[in-house]
């Protein structure tokens, strides 16, 4: 017992995790505005916010560099700052990156979620800033992969606050305990959505949403939404002197799908050689499209690619040429991720093909 | 006034015997008599009977319908126009058995059905791995629209339902264990007096695919149909039968049979609001008739003097989610306070920021590793082979979902009412 028990405690010594933190040159002790040109330096041990931070890791962790950089400096000079900075941590080990808190300080959060993300992808270590959500850096770097920036206060007065979800953040992070979604644990979210167990039945989430919203009492979307994202359309170009290509997400395929396009939650492309087709003709083609009934679509393919208009346009000098191919995928429940992958390899096969615009059809 | 008795029988187990009967909560299901009752016509063949129970090491692909077996003491038909002749349905006693479903299952899949895992990381998201099935395997002796993704499979689906009936019909002279009571009448009054608010239930149902593949009422498929006013005590009792298969964001004849938000707003009714109705809202496909339909429900919910309604979506896809939404946006618009309650999926295409509560219920886009299972029902090749939603043959990083040894990678859509659409499971979606 008194043997392993004497083992572990060395253990733990050993693996006492190790923390790099960065700050800026006013809570690095340099100097306020005057000094923002501060160039970056780096100190051993904790400093400025870090002294309170060391106490609260107490000794599950260490702060062993503190790096401090003006912030006009790193805005500024971004890459001269990161090479300094990559020069100063050869052949530093360490664990987890913290920055800031930067509370609304607009250059303060730019710098602090810049670092951040340059150490998550360099070093590939977690890292951990704070700031207000008016700070600029929310919107710039929350959703960076790799990092987590915590909700925070406006000023420095509450300094204690934002340190304190750091370290609660960071211990989580060193200990290897899940990391619950963002409301629970005070970070921004990143914008991804989970499928989670919970301890409420939705039947009685809903009665009790029902009930607030009809009583004017507060209550909690579980689905919030947002204004999505707007493409602006090109501009128009002269179809009759341009090289076109037609794309359908209607899974439109040769008989026998012989590439296999899914029916649903595509993420593949194909294309296929029109140039001996003068029709896409029932039974050489039909859709696998599951989200919707495809009897019209497979008795009279045209309806959903009208080839053979397209082609008589093309005769009659309205299309200036037409592509050798057409493009296909379904486009059903497709994960948005996947779609933004498939549209721009698809862009960068007509691109490579010298194609002028494209015939998006409808499904 | 309609007053709906349902007497339970909590089922324990299923086995396979001699005789048709339950005793001490054990059914015995005599396999060949059942085989009969469930193929009246000859439209099946190699049919095969399997008990499933939960935490075993099966997975049943595909899946096609889940019934609750029941009895109607009366005679009436258990699902008016579909087993039997149309009759009026939601009042009177009805028979139900608790804790066990008929699934069906076949060779080939259509793309709306699902994965049934008994034990894994699957049975978190299928109601139906907690529950005690009896499943049929059947193959349709004139297999046929193979090429299709969807297609017309009725001789399987009603199968299911004979198969309900008749096993419903071993509960003749039996006491139930329990009973609930649903009608509207007493909560009503009671509603009036304390100046409850009204509130409504509006249902998406699928109504925009081919003929067959729709949900039904009263047997009848539902395509193209309009929006409905309904008793809730005919969705508790057999006027709205499941059409897809268990895809991940699929309503069965077991989820109608049992519908928790309507149980749920009966334990309401007439303490916190006045339940008023239930209404049907079919999903469509042409934008015409999406408006159509979300136009005419918010008009019923209006002559319903409705202060709050909740939109339920079923279905799910992009399509389900502009109805959802639209309806959502339209019955706002009369000044009806709404609440959603849907599955998420990435990327909804149409939405409405008018919608501002909803009830998430799960999401259908997770990806998910499922270990080989001892046992197969069905032929676990078709998810490869064939179409479901959330599976595929070929992915440009993750491989085929079906491996060679056997274990399965796909989107949760693909697992058995992997969506949690029917809410019976608690389960959210939160941002991380």
């Amino acid at each position: 017992m008194a043997e392993s028990d004497r083992e572990g405690v060395l253990g733990e010594e050993t693996v006492m995790k190790k923390i790099v933190m960065y700050i800026n040159q006013f809570f690095g002790g340099a100097g306020g505005e005057e000094q923002a040109d501060y160039e970056p330096r780096i100190f051993e041990g904790p400093m400025g916010p870090g002294m309170a931070v060391q106490t609260e890791l107490a000794d599950e962790a260490e702060i062993t560099r503190t790096i401090v950089c003006g912030d006009n400096f790193m805005t500024s000079h971004r890459d001269e700052a990161i090479a300094r900075i990559d020069k100063y941590l050869e052949g530093t080990e360490f664990e987890l990156f913290l920055a800031g808190p930067a509370f609304q300080s607009g250059r303060y959060g730019m710098s602090c979620g810049d670092i951040c993300k340059h150490m998550a992808e360099k070093y590939h270590v977690t890292a951990i800033t704070c700031m207000h959500e008016e700070n600029p850096g929310v919107a710039s770097f929350a959703k960076t992969p790799g990092i987590y920036v915590m909700r925070g206060n406006k000023s420095a007065v509450k300094m204690r606050k934002d340190t304190a979800a750091m370290v609660r953040m960071a211990l989580k992070l060193l200990r290897g305990e899940e990391i619950l979604w963002a409301s629970e644990e005070g970070y921004f979210p990143h914008g991804i959505r989970a499928d989670v167990p919970c301890d409420e039945a939705p039947a009685d989430r809903a009665v009790n949403m029902m009930l607030a919203k009809l009583k004017g009492a507060p209550y909690v979307t579980e689905f919030p939404i947002e204004s999505s994202d707007t493409v602006t359309p090109a501009s128009a170009i002269d179809v009759s002197s341009s090289r076109i290509a037609i794309i359908t997400t209607g899974g439109l395929v040769p008989a026998g799908n012989p590439d296999r396009i899914p029916s649903g939650t595509a993420s593949i492309w194909k294309r296929y050689d029109i140039t001996r087709l003068d029709a896409f003709r029932k039974n050489e083609f039909y859709s696998v499209h599951g989200g919707f009934s495809t009897d019209k679509v497979n008795e009279d393919p045209e309806v959903q690619v009208p080839l053979s208009e397209i082609k008589e346009a093309e005769r009659e000098g309205l299309i200036g040429t037409l592509d050798d191919y057409y493009y296909v995928t379904t486009g059903n429940l497709t994960i948005l991720k996947e779609a933004k992958k498939m549209g721009k390899e698809i862009a960068a096969k007509l691109k490579e093909d010298k194609m002028d615009g494209a015939i998006f059809v409808s499904t | 006034m309609k007053k709906l008795k349902i007497g339970n029988f909590h089922v324990k187990d299923i086995v396979l015997g001699e005789k048709t009967f339950l005793k001490n909560g054990i059914l015995i299901v005599n396999e060949a008599e059942a085989m009969e009752v469930i193929n009246p016509d000859g439209k099946l063949k190699n049919i095969k009977l399997h008990v499933v129970h939960p935490g075993e090491s099966v997975r049943i692909c595909p899946v096609k319908a889940a019934v609750e077996p029941r009895f109607r003491p009366d005679g009436r038909a258990i699902f008016p126009g579909y087993t039997g002749p149309v009759t009026t349905c939601g009042e009177g006693t009805v028979y139900a058995m608790k804790g066990i479903a008929v699934l069906v299952s076949a060779h080939y899949s259509s793309m709306d059905d699902g994965i049934l895992d008994m034990s894994g990381p699957g049975v978190q998201y299928s109601y139906h791995s907690n529950t005690t099935n009896l499943v049929i395997y059947a193959e349709r002796t004139n297999e046929r629209d193979l090429e299709l993704t969807l297609r017309e499979e009725n001789e399987l689906r009603i199968a299911a339902h004979y198969m309900a009936e008749y096993l419903g019909k071993v509960l003749k002279d039996m006491e139930p264990e329990d009973w609930e009571c649903y009608e509207l009448e007493s909560g009503e009054r009671e509603a009036e007096e304390k100046k409850l608010p009204r509130v409504g239930y509006v249902m998406t149902v699928i109504s925009q695919l081919s003929k067959g593949i729709n949900e039904l009422f009263y047997g009848q498929d539902c395509q193209n149909m309009m929006p409905l006013l309904v008793h809730p005590n005919e969705i508790l009792d057999g006027f709205l039968l499941g059409g897809e298969g268990l895809a991940g964001q699929a309503l069965t004849t077991y989820d109608s049979q049992n519908l928790p938000m309507i149980k749920r707003l009966y334990k309401e009714h007439g303490k916190t609001i006045n339940f008023a109705g239930v209404i049907l809202s079919p999903s469509d496909v042409s934008d015409a008739m999406k408006l159509r339909n979300a136009i005419s429900t918010a008009e019923i919910a209006e002559r319903l003097k409705l202060d709050g309604a909740f939109v339920h979506e079923w279905g799910g896809g992009s399509n389900v989610d502009v109805d959802t939404f639209y309806l959502l946006g339209f019955l706002e618009q009369k000044g009806i306070k709404t609440v959603g309650i849907m599955t998420e999926h990435v990327g909804k295409m149409y939405t409405d920021v008018r919608a501002d509560a909803v009830v998430s219920l799960g999401d259908t886009s997770t990806i998910i590793e499922l270990p080989a299972m001892d046992k197969v029902i069905g032929d676990d090749r078709s998810i490869v082979r064939d179409y479901y939603f959330g599976a595929w043959s070929e992915h440009a990083e993750l491989g085929p979902s079906l491996r060679e040894d056997h274990s399965v990678i796909v989107n949760t859509f693909a697992l058995a009412c992997g969506g949690n659409s029917t809410a019976w499971l608690n389960r959210t979606v939160k941002e991380y």
